[in-house]
């Protein structure tokens, strides 16, 4: 272990000794702790299965001091869902949605990403008793140019008879069906331009609000990545042909010269800025700059303390007073829009997979790694063309697939959006035309 | 060689239910015994064979596997007001949930807090046990929180309210609020109520000698440590004034 990890477990253990001293005085010890575990991980200055360790050793020594509470805490932490490889190349990437109208519900394909290294389909699915939309609350959207349904093997589909079904939108069919969803979704068949075909393997899903399940599953087969578009089969529901947007060269980060706990102050900043709850920033403000992790001459350290002081007025940066002020806009743009960009920053990579908005916020799908603490390794921000600054918070996580819901919404006339990655050495940014 | 803490403590003993009694386990000098069956080892012939293992000689096994577990310094009293509230109801709650599926953690959660019920005498030589282990290993940076923890409170009763630096090197306080204590304090010194003798904190102990001790004391912050010889085992007290230490 080099010296700022030993400096940091130093810190993270005197600051559980501090947690069970009757005499302490200050904020709750266990949040206190979590800051501070929280920073260091982020910072890769401490080992985050030690940090998770100690977490649970204290909320377990607490416990045991106390008239007995329960339920007991756990000794070990569960294993968090975020431990997964990192990205291992670009993929191409296709849009939706595509909705496919259940009898007990809905599937929704929001995107398909396609590489060397596998790909994914990320889906909204509807519970049997919920009858919801992908999007909760409204009919599925129709964005992006009209496409038809596929034909056989990559000729046109006939036009459609009947009464004219949205794009993008199948119909239920004539058959009905008591299969559960996810079997629906193992039915589901992509087919790319050579024909080859790919089912889905077993994937994860996250809650996404009431009824809703968002859903990740890698494709089991190879699919032609240079393949013009993939058509979404769903026996007995139809077929859907969405274009594919190749991916975007690799692209290398650039030497950021900040200290590796900047990434994290710049995301627990934003996320005050955005209004969310915050981890305290304050106790992971302070172990980063006790382990030398966070230099202290760092502006970020500064508009650290501002929020941290709830103060989010005078003195803050005008990228996070942006996000304040328009903490409460409307989600009023609807549209998905692939990305393909693949980033490789050294110690991290991300892969930023495509980009969605409707009624229930943005959010961009990808994933980045290694993710081996709590938090993601990359911090991620966002700016457009009216100079709006946006916080990408890590909203969602499944094998290697994670969402990061923008805050605040995405301004109506923005033309463009840069999202900025950063890591704890260097950092890169992406651009997305919204237009 | 028997460790020097063996010889700064006498035997200790705590208590456990084991089946529809209470028994008694023993420490004397490094090993934890069942006391109240006798030489008998049919528990563990009869857990061999597929019967059930009585809890004192499961006590013994935990022991012997946790005498080397960091989490015991974490879990662990801190002095004598810091005390547990593990109950014979929460040890059968958390028993009762485990079988053969249960996941380590709750298996390791149990048995680290069954030994810690032990009783206070007891859940002492195990901190010890574990304090002894990461000083003769150097893992310094866990001994050196558990030994804060342990001293603070120490020096709050000795030397008053004030913020106190505390690390494990070269014993001595250092101006009126840093203090150095050797890595063998937790076990030697803390382990064996020897903190504070005479109004003397005590940094480390130098030697033993049957029921004596020569220790690096410091009569009040800001003076400088010299040895003084203590007769024990606790409550210790000063005889006299060994001149000069090394």
């Amino acid at each position: 272990m080099d010296r700022q990890g030993l400096a940091a477990e130093r810190y993270l253990r005197l600051t559980v000794e501090t947690a069970l001293d009757p005499y302490r005085a200050g904020p709750d010890p266990v949040t206190e702790l979590e800051g501070a575990a929280d920073a260091l991980a982020a910072a890769g200055a401490a080992d985050p299965e030690l940090t998770a360790d100690l977490l649970a050793g204290l909320r377990l020594a607490l416990a045991i001091r106390r008239d007995p509470s329960w339920p007991l805490p756990s000794l070990t932490p569960p294993p968090h869902p975020g431990a997964g490889p990192p990205p291992a190349s670009p993929r191409a990437v296709a849009v939706g949605p595509v909705r496919f109208q259940l009898p007990t519900g809905a599937i929704v394909v929001e995107t398909v990403t396609l590489g060397s290294d596998g790909g994914t389909v990320v889906a909204s699915v509807t519970d049997e008793q919920g009858g919801r939309g992908g999007r909760p609350g409204r009919p599925a959207p129709v964005w992006g140019p009209p496409r038809r349904p596929a034909g056989r093997r990559g000729r046109p589909a006939p036009p459609a008879a009947g009464p004219p079904v949205p794009p993008h939108r199948v119909a239920p069919g004539p058959r009905s069906s008591r299969a559960g969803d996810g079997e629906r979704l193992d039915q589901l068949r992509l087919m790319d331009a050579t024909g080859r075909t790919s089912s889905l393997g077993p994937g994860a899903r996250v809650p996404a609000g009431p009824g809703l399940w968002r859903v990740a599953r890698p494709a089991r087969g190879p699919l032609e990545a240079f393949s013009p578009w993939v058509d979404l089969v769903l026996p007995g529901r139809g077929a859907v042909r969405l274009p594919i947007q190749p991916a975007r060269p690799p692209l290398a980060g650039r030497e950021h010269r900040r200290s590796p706990g900047a990434a994290w102050v710049a995301a627990a900043v934003g996320r005050a800025a955005a209004g969310l709850p915050v981890a305290p920033v304050a106790a992971g403000v302070r172990a980063l700059l006790a382990v030398g992790a966070l230099d202290p001459g760092d502006p970020l350290a500064r508009q650290a303390a501002i929020v941290a002081g709830k103060a989010l007025g005078e003195g803050l940066d005008p990228r996070w007073r942006s996000a304040v002020e328009r903490r409460d806009a409307p989600a009023v743009v609807q549209g998905s829009w692939p990305v393909g960009a693949f980033v490789d920053l050294g110690g991290e990579r991300a892969r930023l997979d495509s980009l969605h908005a409707g009624g229930d916020g943005a959010w961009l799908a990808g994933w980045c790694g290694p993710w081996s603490a709590p938090a993601p390794p990359v911090s991620l921000s966002a700016f457009d063309d009216r100079h709006n600054w946006y916080l990408l918070d890590p909203a969602w996580r499944l094998d290697a697939t994670a969402g990061w819901r923008l805050h605040p919404e995405l301004d109506p006339e923005a033309r463009s959006l840069r999202v900025d990655v950063m890591g704890r050495e260097r950092e890169a940014s992406v651009e997305i035309a919204l237009r | 060689m028997t460790p020097r803490w063996h010889l700064l403590v006498g035997p200790a003993e705590g208590e456990a239910r084991c089946g529809p009694n209470r028994h008694r386990l023993r420490w004397v000098a490094g090993e934890l015994v069942a006391a109240d069956h006798g030489g008998d080892d049919g528990g563990a012939v009869l857990a061999q064979l597929g019967g059930d293992e009585p809890e004192c000689f499961a006590l013994v096994r935990r022991w012997h596997d946790h005498a080397a577990d960091q989490r015991v310094l974490l879990l662990g009293s801190r002095h004598p007001g810091d005390a547990l509230v593990i109950t014979a109801q929460l040890l059968d709650r958390l028993r009762a949930d485990l079988d053969h599926r249960a996941p380590r953690s709750c298996r390791e959660r149990y048995a680290l807090l069954s030994l810690l019920a032990l009783g206070p005498q007891l859940e002492r030589r195990l901190q010890q046990e574990v304090a002894a282990h990461l000083a003769a290993t150097n893992q310094l940076v866990c001994l050196e929180a558990a030994t804060a923890g342990r001293l603070v409170p120490v020096l709050r009763r000795w030397g008053g309210g004030r913020p106190w630096e505390i690390s494990i090197g070269e014993p001595g306080v250092d101006g009126p609020a840093r203090v150095a204590v050797g890595p063998h304090w937790l076990a030697e010194v803390w382990g064996s109520y020897l903190a504070v003798v005479a109004g003397h904190l005590v940094l480390d102990v130098l030697d033993v000698d049957l029921d004596r001790a020569r220790v690096w004391a410091v009569s009040s912050p800001g003076r400088q440590p010299r040895a003084l010889t203590v007769v024990g085992p606790a409550p210790w007290r000063a005889v006299l004034d060994a001149g000069e230490g090394p």
